[in-house]
């Protein structure tokens, strides 16, 4: 009875084993993005080798009495071997009661790797979908598509000829997607524009930016922090360093709408503010507590700091929020986060379909569980359709206030406004 | 009938029901008539597809990786059988857990034991009382219709599907169940405590009307619904009325044989209903000594009439045998089959379509009456019912 044969060459396919996090469309900025897009919470390990026994459980006989059933007497059309397959770990991952753990097609697997590696052929733009149409979101700086003058807004009706209307987002994507070096002709329609537009693009490696800064005014340096992935590390410091270099001396980290990342990436970048001590506890499923501790050589370990996050705050970025509220590192501002502490695994399965599975549970230094837990700012300053329409950033005043009025006392290092970082705190 | 009794043994020829509103308890859902055996050998399983290899990997997976320990194997194997069956997009294909057969075979039979109430699952997720039975013990301890549940027995109800929600409501008779309440206008929930007792639900409820137009609500089509009609009919025929008017709305239906039943009570002779499955094919015909075969007849029906009241209704609206009055009917036109697994839990499975006895396939389609009439909120709020009084002017001309 060997109706099981996972091969040990089957698993070591698997060469990945990431930590992910995923968030869900309501917390992406202004309207915008509205695919759920997944993040990495960890590192490429080592994956480890099955060697499963060869019996399915007694309790799996039930399974096979009821699809033969379904096989004998159904009226109607069955569904081929795999789509029964994948129905089946879809059933088998619900029963877990856990959204976080899932199953995910090969198709939109390739999108996962891409995103995770962050480098693939494309034209660099992010998109949303509207009325069965691809509409571009941002063409990134310098990338293919902002060179061909592509704007936000404009309308990608089809793609090397191919109308993509009832096409999936995802699907849409991976048509503009391919080899580096290779051609694709979009199909542009543009506001004001009577005819559709024909653009001719050579796709590139894209490297997506995840860190964006400015000096925001005289001494006061403002990041962004759009994701935590491999490079992001590298590319705050850099962010700190030219901030540093013009002026700055206290800064604005904004995790708004970031939903996660690496969680290497979430120390790492924790570790550029905190000097010693945790930044988080990883639980597994034995209920112990692994501590990961600041790393350090941190650039900005004494610099005043404010901190934005809203409900689009998630994963990784509710780490790093939540490590430097307990270190009363930063003064949070903003509207309560996401509430997603947890780590999954990916794991690829032999035909290239993946599934998530939770892993482990995060704590913040203090042992608060983030998982279901918000965070409540220290500052709660809501944003409203009226300041969105308005081009208004309260938040962002707020930081800015709070910052300034710490001016007068520069880079001294510890906050001075410790009746603030007392109210309100929560996970 | 010979096809069928082959599949007879441990099998039993079922209709499902979209199920609004459940007797407390339970249900006016689907139903079965006698206790179904389970299947005595496993077939072995079918040599492995190459495709359900992957499912093997993500199994071990879970096993070996899920943050929360233990993992259930039986609980993921009930998980992979309602994912297998959801790619069969048919609403009517379901696994049903062992707890729940019970209750679905007690709704066949229309008796269980419990506190009496018709409840329902609302948007919000709680759980409704709709009705307490008059005399019955939630009646008799003041719970309301619109009460919502929030805990029986101090397990959260919220967030459970109906069937799950009534299998801890119900229990043996003279047992005590708690519940907790939340009533409108009250500030704070409350509790109850419940002597269980045997409920029989109200098959059928008749009446003559002005003395002269016998009226039968048929409430569903379990295994009483043939005899209790029967019976109903011949106290109403010897009082020698008009005409019947026979009331399927809100009736959900329940099983092919009582719908044959019923219908052969109107339907002298003929096909009253056919079964296209796969491989098969099957007319159920009337089975001749009905007792109401001639008698002026309307039939009420509204949005809530299914399945096998579909068929009867249909198969008197087909053969011009009486007149359909009120609303478009639900459209259910498939036939389920359940089945007992050997562990104990349920698979009920859409085997066959059915059409009228001129051929109409009503599935999403419904019946639409002879003479549609609605009834709109201020009906009910001033307690008139238009159909029932169009129906007993019918009879009257």
């Amino acid at each position: 009875m060997s109706r099981i044969r996972i091969t040990d060459k089957t698993f070591q396919r698997l060469s990945l084993v990431l930590l992910v996090s995923i968030l869900a469309a309501a917390s992406y900025l202004v309207g915008f993005v509205s695919q759920v897009i997944p993040t990495y919470l960890g590192e490429v390990e080592e994956s480890q080798i099955f060697h499963p026994t060869a019996e399915e459980p007694s309790e799996f006989a039930v399974y096979w009495e009821a699809w033969n059933m379904v096989e004998e007497k159904f009226y109607g059309e069955l569904p081929d071997a795999q789509t029964q397959a994948y129905g089946s770990i879809r059933g088998m991952l619900a029963a877990l009661g856990d959204p976080n753990t899932f199953f995910i097609e090969p198709p939109d697997r390739e999108i996962e790797e891409a995103r995770f590696q962050g480098r693939y052929g494309g034209i660099g733009a992010d998109y949303t979908m509207r009325n069965g149409y691809l509409v571009v979101v941002t063409p990134f700086q310098d990338s293919p598509a902002s060179r061909a003058g592509i704007r936000p807004g404009d309308i990608i009706i089809a793609v090397d000829g191919t109308d993509i209307f009832g096409l999936s987002q995802n699907e849409g994507i991976l048509l503009i997607r391919g080899r580096v070096g290779s051609k694709v002709q979009l199909t542009i329609r543009r506001e004001g524009e009577l005819e559709p537009l024909i653009l001719p693009l050579t796709r590139e490696e894209i490297e997506p930016p995840t860190v964006t800064w400015e000096l925001k005014e005289e001494g006061i340096g403002y990041i962004k922090l759009s994701f935590f992935g491999g490079r992001t590390n590298g590319e705050l410091r850099r962010a700190l360093t030219q901030l540093q270099s013009q002026g700055a001396t206290s800064l604005i980290l904004d995790l708004r709408n970031n939903p996660g990342g690496l969680i290497g990436a979430a120390v790492d970048v924790a570790s550029q503010f905190i000097d010693t001590g945790l930044i988080l506890y990883q639980r597994d499923p034995e209920g112990n507590d692994q501590p990961f501790p600041a790393k350090k050589g941190g650039l900005a370990i004494e610099t005043p700091l404010a901190v934005l996050v809203n409900e689009g705050t998630a994963s990784a970025a509710e780490i790093v929020a939540g490590a430097l509220a307990d270190h009363k590192r930063a003064v949070i501002i903003g509207e309560k986060t996401f509430g997603k502490g947890s780590t999954q695994t990916v794991r690829e399965l032999s035909d290239h379909s993946s599934i998530h599975v939770t892993t482990a549970h995060w704590l913040t230094p203090e042992g608060h569980e983030i998982e279901g837990a918000a965070l409540i700012p220290d500052l709660e300053v809501p944003l409203t359709q009226e300041d969105i329409d308005n081009q208004r950033d309260p938040q962002l005043d707020q930081a800015l206030a709070y910052l300034r009025s710490l001016l007068p006392y520069p880079a001294s290092g510890a906050l001075q406004s410790e009746n603030i970082m007392s109210t309100n705190r929560g996970v | 009938m010979a096809k069928a009794a082959k599949l007879a043994g441990f099998t039993l020829l079922m209709l499902f029901i979209i199920a609004t509103s459940y007797l407390a308890g339970s249900a006016a859902g689907f139903i079965l008539t006698s206790p179904v055996m389970a299947e005595k050998s496993i077939a072995p399983p079918p040599a492995p597809e190459e495709e359900f290899r992957v499912f093997w990997e993500a199994w071990r997976i879970v096993e070996n990786e899920f943050y929360r320990r233990p993992i259930d194997s039986k609980e993921l194997t009930y998980g992979a059988i309602r994912g297998a069956l959801s790619t069969l997009e048919d609403e009517n294909t379901a696994f049903i857990i062992p707890e729940h057969i019970a209750i679905i075979r007690e709704d066949l039979t229309g008796t269980f034991e419990g506190i009496g109430a018709l409840v329902e699952m609302n948007e919000d997720g709680y759980l409704v009382i709709a009705e307490p039975l008059a005399g019955r013990p939630a009646d008799l301890v003041g719970l309301k219709a619109g009460d919502l549940v929030l805990e029986v027995d101090g397990v959260e109800i919220r967030g459970m599907n109906l069937i799950e929600a009534i299998s801890l409501i119900r229990g043996p008779k003279g047992t005590t169940v708690r519940l907790t309440i939340q009533r409108q206008g009250v500030l704070e929930p409350f509790e109850v405590e419940i002597v269980r007792e045997r409920i029989e639900l109200r098959t059928i409820e008749y009446r003559l009307l002005k003395g002269e137009i016998g009226y039968i609500k048929l409430n569903e089509f379990n295994s009483q619904a043939p005899r209790q009609l029967r019976a109903a009919l011949i106290d109403l025929l010897a009082e020698n009325p008009r005409g019947l008017i026979l009331d399927l709305r809100d009736d959900p239906g329940g099983l092919v044989t009582a719908a044959i039943d019923v219908g052969s009570e109107f339907i002298a002779q003929g096909v009253i209903m056919s079964e296209r499955g796969k491989d098969r094919e099957e007319d159920h015909e009337a089975q001749g000594g009905g007792l109401a075969t001639e008698i002026p007849l309307v039939v009420l029906v509204n949005g809530g009439s299914a399945s096998a009241s579909e068929i009867v209704a249909g198969a008197i609206q087909d053969y011009g045998r009486g007149i359909l009055i009120g609303e478009r009917t639900v459209g259910k036109g498939s036939v389920q089959v359940q089945h007992q697994l050997s562990d104990g839990s349920g698979l009920r499975i859409t085997i066959a379509h059915w059409f009228t006895p001129h051929g109409r396939l009503i599935e999403g389609e419904g019946l639409i009456p002879d003479v549609e009439v609605y009834i709109t909120d201020e009906h009910l709020a001033s307690g008139l019912d238009p159909q029932l009084e169009l129906a007993i002017d019918y009879l009257e001309r």
